[in-house]
């Protein structure tokens, strides 16, 4: 499997031609950056060898409408069989609006007590591209789904905590936010900014600190869902990487702080169960655009440090996973997760 | 979380229960937010009853929805007993993984946190790790679980009353579809409301629901829209019912159909009229059958018509000849000129005989025809039965003589009359007689006899001491032309007689049967009805019938041939001249030998055709003209006016000698003025007596 840096996506259909005169089955994705040796890294390849390929699908046209996307969650489905243990690891298009629905079905269909992680992958430029790849062809909007047999799970955490000040989406479709508190998204967002941290936002620096303020699912466990604004349209309308269903309520979240080791703490006190070395790790794209490429990078060497183990992976726009382990899955943002992706005795 | 956090979490928890009418989408929905709020990653909606279970007792338990783990999934629908600690109306945590696995038969759970759903279940979340604090869970979510329980009645009711609701419209709808009527309903403003499958593919519509919201103008019958819309406007204006009203309707495919409309206004429970119902009933089949059944009427009447016709020619072409042949034997049997032998006496009988009989064959196929064309005339009249009897038994005395048969008549005293035609019913007990005689064995017995029923009615019963009937014998009587074999005995017969007989009684309102065994003869009856106040007594008469040497009765006996005394008119010094117009040579030569070997004192003129006739009477002025019917280029009728024009002959008696033997020929030719209208082949004794009496009449 291999995860190839945005830099570089270029070059996969020389990858593609090289794993096929091999005869090397190959899945893999874009990602905005690779992880390696605690630092970011903006061309070059992950590429993870498996000592038997596990069970995959490489499945696209995921934006059309609910019937194909059941089928799809169906597939997907399929590729656990009853009693076996094991995690679901998935990889989706970043430029697909209903990730979270896809997981929501999925699980209805799966019933079976596995593990669920992945991330979305693509640019960080929120540029649709065929981000998704196997040996034969590349493809957009789509997921690409292992199931690692024996594989225990991944750790995944955040660390945003949710403010007292609450605001309700009131018009909103799939990742897209119309309005806020009946009023236009983007004014609400503004100004909710500004009166909480003081800073003004305009139509032109929004990219620039949509990831500082992100939004929060507020959840009843208290671990909000985050979801970072990343695009505004004309209108005055937010979109979000992950679903925003209609009437949810959200928070303008505390981001994390530079410097705190919150998030790598709660990683280390819930990560016995990954052994392997190296361990695979993405990191929010959103996140490290919050706390800088440094803070990000020092982040991972304390993460790195802490589980006393290397760290391969790469950048993602969004994480799947639960908070609790063996939990309900949920698609995040602003997440590390770390997973062992089947490097277990098997 | 705060306060607030947790009132935004009940807001969407809220809108989440009020967003679905589907329980089962419903509980589904919620037990995924439950996970997604909750983390756990397994959960179950579970119902049961507490209120009808004992405290402390096992619950049964109904699992209707699971997310999460196949494991527990595969006991979805399934019902499971519940130990008291696990059904519970409280939620609570319950962390016995024993239990647990024994339970729900997942050993990696030893978590549970049971959200009561009050008077339903629960919804039942499972985890491997307790998790920090599950407190807060239970009493975030009791106002939404509370708030879910009675939404999910309401679904459930709702279900139930839409599923009744279903049930009973598609029972309405299948009974509407099967019957063979189109239904349709619509509103006041002429829009369908709905409509059978019937009505629908009329319409040109797959779908009884593809009519509702349609107009009239949206259907095929465009050209009777506005009288279907007047209709409607009574139906809904006057409450008026509109039964049996008759269109033709084009619909769908170009078809046309012949429909009886029934309108009957549509009212709803408060007796408003909210629009028209109305059924059609396709009678296009019945229309078509009535149509076809008119035509084959016609063609049968057509064909009845060509075949009386065919019949009347044809007993007009055999008694053309017959006239001839049993005419000239009369004349010769009379043996006027005293030169005929013995022998040849016998053989000109012959003749006379077979002639009367191809002639009463011939009557009978007329009379058979007739009923058969329905068109034979009854005069239906208090008939005396014992008047009939002695007519027929007088008759038939010839025909006793010659086989040696014993007849006797006994007819009750009080026996009175029937309602009858006189001529028919002495034809019938004739033929029955006849027959008697005629199938009896030598020297046997023939009994007439006649007596009244309890029931006003009748009965003539004729026996005999014949061979008698088998059972099959008896199921083949009165059938045409079936003659039981007799054809080769013979016996002279035709198979007619007793199916005529059977047709005439049937005709005047009787029934006529036989009872027979064989070898013990036969009973022939008929039933009649008395006729009212004609029951008076007569004297009972016992007659035997002595054998004697008479001649054959045949239906032409009554006009035997006994030739009538020659008359004449006393008026001295006149000469009477008798013009006929003829162009057969035969008859021509038959009537002017018989009036000049016994009216001698008429002066005879022929003549072969009309105006030949015509030239005659100018010439001559005779005081009778006989003329045919059927003569060439002009007819009787015809020339009968042309006579009656000539001056002088406005008054000279006109007889028409014709073969046209029908009932209706002769009123035609009275009605046309003619004296008198003899039937050919010609009775030489009735044909004199009408001669004298034009004569006579004629004189005064």
């Amino acid at each position: 499997m291999a995860f190839v840096a945005e830099g570089d996506a270029p070059a996969i259909p020389m990858l593609q031609a090289e794993c096929r005169r091999l005869g090397l089955p190959l899945l893999g994705a874009v990602l905005p950056e690779l992880l390696g040796d605690n630092h970011f890294h903006r061309q070059g390849m992950v590429a993870i060898f498996f000592s038997r390929m596990p069970r995959h699908l490489l499945l696209d046209g995921l934006n059309s409408d609910g019937v194909a996307l059941d089928q799809a969650m169906t597939k997907i489905a399929g590729l656990s069989i009853a009693g076996e243990q094991g995690t679901l690891f998935l990889v989706f298009d970043g430029m697909l609006p209903n990730i979270a629905s896809c997981l929501e079905g999925l699980y209805r269909n799966i019933s079976e007590q596995i593990n669920f992680t992945g991330i979305s992958a693509g640019s960080e430029t929120f540029k649709p591209m065929p981000c998704l790849f196997s040996g034969q062809r590349q493809v957009g909007n789509g997921v690409l789904a292992l199931f690692l047999h024996h594989d225990p799970g991944a750790v995944l955490e955040h660390g945003y905590q949710v403010p007292e000040k609450m605001v309700m989406a009131t018009a909103a479709q799939g990742n897209c936010i119309t309005s806020i508190d009946w009023r236009p998204a983007f004014d609400v967002y503004r100004q909710s900014v500004l009166e909480n941290y003081g800073v003004t936002i305009t139509a032109e620096n929004f990219y620039q600190y949509g990831a500082h303020f992100p939004f929060g699912l507020i959840r009843a466990d208290g671990i909000p869902l985050v979801r970072i604004p990343v695009a505004l349209a004309e209108d005055g309308s937010l979109f979000c990487v992950g679903e925003i269903p209609e009437n949810s309520v959200l928070a303008l979240l505390h981001a994390v702080s530079a410097g705190s080791s919150d998030t790598v703490q709660a990683m280390v006190h819930k990560a016995s169960f990954l052994v392997s070395d190296p361990l695979c790790c993405f990191y929010c794209a959103g996140r490290r655009m919050h706390l800088g490429v440094s803070e990000a990078e020092r982040e991972v060497s304390q993460l790195a440090a802490a589980l006393d183990r290397r760290l391969i992976g790469g950048l993602s726009l969004g994480e799947i996973g639960s908070i609790r382990q063996g939990g309900y899955p949920l698609f995040h943002n602003a997440a590390i997760v770390c997973s062992s992706l089947g490097n277990v005795d098997d | 979380m705060t306060e607030t956090n947790y009132l935004a979490v009940l807001y969407e928890m809220a809108l989440l229960t009020s967003s679905e009418m589907d329980s089962d989408a419903l509980i589904g929905k919620l037990l995924q937010r439950l996970l997604f709020h909750t983390g756990f990653p397994v959960g179950a909606y579970i119902e049961y009853d507490l209120q009808h279970t004992a405290a402390g007792a096992e619950v049964e338990a109904r699992v209707v929805r699971v997310l999460g783990c196949n494991r527990l999934a595969a006991l979805t629908g399934q019902v499971r007993s519940l130990p008291a600690g696990l059904a519970s109306d409280k939620s609570g945590v319950v962390e016995d993984a024993p239990l647990l696995a024994r339970v729900f038969e997942t050993p990696d759970h030893s978590v549970m946190l049971r959200l009561s759903v009050p008077g339903c279940g629960g919804f039942f979340l499972f985890t491997s790790t307790m998790p920090d604090s599950t407190l807060h869970l239970v009493h975030l979510f009791t106002p939404v679980l509370n708030n879910f329980s009675r939404v999910l009645k309401m679904c459930r009711r709702y279900e139930r009353q839409t599923e009744l609701h279903l049930k009973s419209n598609f029972m309405l709808q299948s009974v509407l579809d099967t019957i063979p009527v189109r239904v349709y309903w619509k509103d006041l403003h002429g829009r369908y409301l709905g409509c059978n499958r019937l009505f629908a593919r009329d319409a040109g519509l797959d779908d009884p629901a593809r009519l509702q919201g349609l107009s009239a103008a949206e259907m095929p019958w465009q050209s009777l829209r506005q009288q279907f819309r007047d209709d409607d406007h009574a139906v809904v204006a006057e409450g008026k019912t509109i039964l049996g009203k008759e269109y033709t309707l084009p619909v769908a495919g170009g078809r046309e159909l012949t429909l009886t409309v029934n309108k009957v206004p549509l009212r709803d429970e408060t007796g408003e009229v909210i629009g028209v119902l109305g059924a059609y009933d396709d009678i296009s089949a019945r229309k078509q059958m009535e149509l076809q059944l008119i035509e084959a009427r016609a063609a049968a009447e057509q064909a009845n018509h060509a075949k009386s016709e065919f019949v009347s020619n044809m007993s007009h072409e055999l008694r053309t000849p017959l006239n001839a042949i049993i005419g000239f034997s009369q004349l010769l049997e009379g043996n006027h000129e005293g030169n005929l032998t013995s022998s040849q006496l016998d053989e000109v009988s012959e003749i006379y005989h077979a002639g009367t009989h191809l002639l009463g064959l011939i009557n009978q196929l007329l009379d058979l025809s007739k009923i058969e064309a329905g068109r034979i005339e009854l005069s239906m009249e208090p008939v005396s039965v014992q008047d009939v009897i002695n007519d027929c038994v007088a008759l038939i005395r010839s025909l006793t003589a010659k086989r040696s048969i014993e007849l006797q008549v006994m007819v009750q005293p009080d026996a009175g009359s029937v309602r009858a035609d006189y001529m028919r019913l002495k034809q019938v007990v004739l033929n029955l007689l006849s027959n008697a005689i005629k199938y009896n064995n030598e020297q046997g017995q023939v009994v007439i006899s006649c007596y009244r029923l309890p029931d006003d009615h009748l009965r003539i019963d004729v026996r005999d001491t014949g061979p008698g009937l088998s059972a099959a014998e008896q199921a083949r009587l009165f059938k045409t032309f079936d003659r039981l074999g007799a054809e080769n005995s013979g016996i002279e017969g035709t198979g007619i007689g007793l199916v005529l007989s059977k047709r005439l009684v049937e005709l005047m309102g009787g029934v006529i049967g036989v009872t027979s065994a064989v070898g013990q003869g036969a009973t022939f009856w008929v039933k009649l009805a008395t006729a009212p106040g004609q029951g008076e007594a007569r004297s009972f008469e016992g007659v035997t019938a002595a054998a004697g040497p008479q001649q054959v009765v045949s239906e032409i006996a009554s006009t035997t041939p006994a030739v009538s005394e020659p008359g004449r008119p006393s008026v001295p010094g006149k000469s009477w001249r008798v013009l006929y117009i003829e162009d057969n040579p035969a008859n021509l030569a038959l009537v002017r030998a018989i009036i000049s070997g016994q009216r001698k004192h008429l002066a005879f003129f022929e003549a072969i055709s009309a105006s030949a006739g015509l030239a005659q009477a100018k010439r001559h002025l005779p005081d009778l003209i006989l003329t045919d019917i059927n003569l060439p280029g002009t007819n009787g009728y015809q020339l009968l006016q042309q006579i009656r024009g000539i001056d002088g002959m406005e008054d000279v008696p006109v007889i028409a000698i014709s073969a046209n033997a029908l009932d209706r020929d002769i009123r035609r030719g009275l009605d046309a003025g003619f004296f008198d209208y003899i039937v050919k082949p010609l009775n030489v004794a009735t044909f004199l007596k009408a001669v004298d009496r034009a004569v006579l009449a004629r004189t005064h």
